[in-house]
């Protein structure tokens, strides 16, 4: 995954704030019962959230900034889009 | 990412901010009159009381409001509602990513086919309750087989996702193989899910309940095929043993989903269409304040406890069991599944009494 670039959510992908975090919706397209991923850090939801607005690097630093996130989280966070892009969740915009 | 017991937790609570799905029972109007049918629906069924299309609409852009994720259509048959394809197109305009319908397969032509491929997002159900013409149509009909494989045999060459959805009954459940065989050479997934005792189910349903027998030999085989999706309605029978059947492992009924009636009024799911778990109306209400508010929904379905169930030590595998399962067998939420599989072999019969009121 090259997080130097914009991405955008591919069709089938829609997710949703909730009280514990969120809900990130995968239909597939090709099994009918959708994929749901249920996310707990408010950083994850709000860096999912800002997707479109800029290169995926840039999204993290300012997401790690407000949230005073640690190495490990950054890296967890990474490992955790690179397996939605492996899954196609993502678009290169 | 949440752990899964912790998923479990909040489901079982409070619920979500709004269903996963919503099935959408769009008509009473059905050309056929399948004995099992959960709501009832027959060719002569009254609709004056129905939404209208345009009454339609501003609930699907109340439900892409509320960010539901997927509906689900139904009925009757959805595509005898008039404007139903201009609903579909509706839906996607509005964002659904993937609408799902169940259909008996009698009217999708190819013209309609390339209509629901050119719209996109479209996942089908088409219902078949056996292998053969004889076992099917005793349930669904004379003719329901053959327009519904006919309807398999169009969709061979589309990338229309569809699944061939199986009721088991006690008359049609060895045939498990044989269903699984035939919905993979029409290239769709075999759907399995339980019967219930609602609509004209509620009056076939001493005759055609599966025995325990019969939910063991299921259990097992459902736990060999894990290509077969149950919709989630087989959890009742993990205390079986064994694996575990994938998918959520209690009733998702107000807490991950909900049904809408063909006029409107909003019920925690398609089995418990009876007035006191009535939760509200569209005509009257908005979708998100039923949902958040219904006091059906939060009183008697969005609680972690399982009553009788819960000092069980097999509850976090069956949730207690299905909710209209048990009120329409013996009027009670409180008490455990009628299949529960501890209980039954504890009295050591067959299948639990049936009690009504």
């Amino acid at each position: 995954m090259d997080f130097s670039k914009c991405y955008r959510f591919a069709r089938g992908f829609s997710l949703r704030r909730e009280s514990f975090g969120g809900i990130l919706y995968h239909y597939e397209g090709k099994r009918p019962d959708p994929r749901l991923y249920f996310i707990d850090s408010p950083f994850l939801i709000g860096l999912l959230e800002l997707l479109e607005e800029g290169p995926l690097d840039e999204l993290i630093a300012q997401v790690r900034a407000h949230f005073h996130l640690s190495d490990p989280q950054v890296a967890s966070i990474r490992e955790f889009l690179t397996t939605l892009a492996s899954r196609g969740a993502f678009v290169a915009q | 990412m949440l752990r899964n017991n912790a998923i479990t937790s909040v489901l079982r609570g409070a619920g979500l901010s709004a269903p996963i799905t919503v099935t959408w029972e769009v008509t009473n109007r059905c050309n056929l009159r399948c004995v099992h049918c959960l709501s009832g629906s027959a060719p002569d069924a009254d609709t004056s009381a129905e939404l209208g299309l345009e009454e339609a609409k501003a609930v699907v852009d109340q439900l892409a409001a509320a960010r539901v994720f997927q509906i689900h259509f139904g009925g009757g048959e959805p595509f005898v509602y008039p404007g139903f394809m201009e609903l579909l197109r509706h839906a996607l305009a509005r964002g659904f990513c993937c609408l799902c319908i169940s259909t008996n397969g009698a009217l999708l032509n190819e013209r309609r086919i390339a209509e629901l491929e050119a719209i996109g997002g479209i996942y089908l159900q088409i219902s078949l309750d056996g292998a053969t013409e004889a076992s099917c149509d005793a349930i669904r009909g004379a003719g329901a087989y053959r327009r519904a494989v006919a309807a398999l045999e169009r969709l061979r060459g589309s990338s229309i996702v569809r699944t061939v959805n199986f009721v088991l009954t006690r008359q049609n459940a060895h045939e498990l193989d044989d269903m699984h065989a035939l919905a993979g050479r029409c290239g769709a997934i075999l759907r399995v899910t339980r019967l219930k005792p609602s609509g004209r189910g509620a009056e076939m349903y001493t005759s055609m309940r599966p025995t325990q027998g019969q939910l063991a030999t299921l259990h097992r085989w459902l736990t060999g095929h894990p290509d077969v999706l149950t919709g989630d309605t087989f959890f009742h029978l993990n205390p079986f043993g064994g694996t575990a059947l994938p998918g959520f492992q209690f009733c998702g009924a107000a807490r991950m989903t909900c049904l809408i009636t063909p006029n409107g009024d909003v019920f925690p799911c398609a089995f418990t269409q009876q007035e006191h778990f009535l939760a509200g109306n569209l005509r009257q209400e908005n979708f998100q304040h039923i949902w958040e508010h219904g006091e059906v929904f939060n009183a008697l379905f969005r609680k972690k406890e399982g009553d009788a169930c819960s000092a069980c030590p097999a509850f976090e595998g069956c949730g207690g069991g299905c909710p209209a399962v048990k009120h329409a067998l013996t009027g009670r939420l409180d008490i455990p599944d009628p299949d529960c599989v501890l209980e039954t072999a504890r009295a050591g019969i067959d299948s639990a009494p049936l009690c009504h009121g």
